[in-house]
């Protein structure tokens, strides 16, 4: 598997703050060294990989032990940096992105509305990288940059979205 | 590193001193134990298309 990244894809995000989905931490693992060195390369462009609460909690759900949970947990911890808090004005922006949605917003999970609701509250300065670009419409969402996991018989996109500072 | 706690309102984003390169040697070897987790466990990671390498994020827990 290759990462294909586009031309601007470290310009656009150099010295900005990465908000890495659930998706991330799951090829992570399945494509490590790729991964490992996507990470450290944003890394190098003075990236800040962060993640929240919710995502992680995605992703541990269903241990059967704690050393399991342990486990996980130091895979996620070893990529990001900062784990941002949810804090109440998140919490105010996600009712507002509810109605920002409309009729789009039913088969949301309450994950994707606080990651949503978390970059409404760094507008134009939270990025996030996702492989599920339905569920961050570019009617409330600008989209920035994009790569492609180049496998033997498939392509998978991911895009880079910020909320549009205009849309606040 | 768990941030569950209310810290009021965050005008800025938070900054680290110093980011932490990853290891790719140990993060294979940590990838590889948390996959061998995912299907011990029986979390079914989808199949998406015909390329055995491709997953979704979408997991489904045996009850």
């Amino acid at each position: 598997m290759k990462i294909l990244k586009a031309e601007n894809f470290y310009s656009n995000l150099n010295n900005t703050h990465l908000l890495l989905d659930t998706s991330v931490f799951i090829d992570a693992f399945l494509h490590p060294a790729e991964f490992g060195r996507l990470f450290n390369e944003l890394k190098e462009q003075s990236v800040t990989l962060v993640t929240i609460d919710p995502v992680k909690i995605e992703f541990l759900k269903g241990i059967q032990d704690t050393k399991k949970f342990e486990e996980k947990k130091a895979f996620i911890d070893q990529i990001i940096d900062i784990c941002l808090p949810i804090s109440s004005e998140v919490i105010k922006n996600l009712y507002s992105l509810v109605k920002d949605y409309q009729d789009s917003g039913k088969i949301l999970s309450i994950t994707d509305l606080l990651i949503g609701a978390t970059l409404k509250h760094y507008p134009g300065s939270l990025y996030l990288l996702t492989k599920n670009p339905r569920d961050f419409p570019t009617t409330i969402f600008k989209f920035t940059t994009h790569m492609t996991l180049l496998h033997q018989k498939a392509l998978q996109s991911y895009g880079v979205y910020v909320f549009d500072k205009a849309k606040r | 590193m768990i941030c569950i706690k209310e810290e009021g309102t965050m005008d800025k984003l938070p900054t680290v001193k110093e980011q932490k390169k990853i290891n790719i040697k140990n993060f294979e070897s940590l990838a590889k134990r948390v996959k061998n987790i995912f299907e011990e466990e029986s979390i079914i990671i989808e199949k998406m298309n015909t390329d055995e390498n491709i997953k979704s994020r979408k997991f489904l827990f045996k009850s």
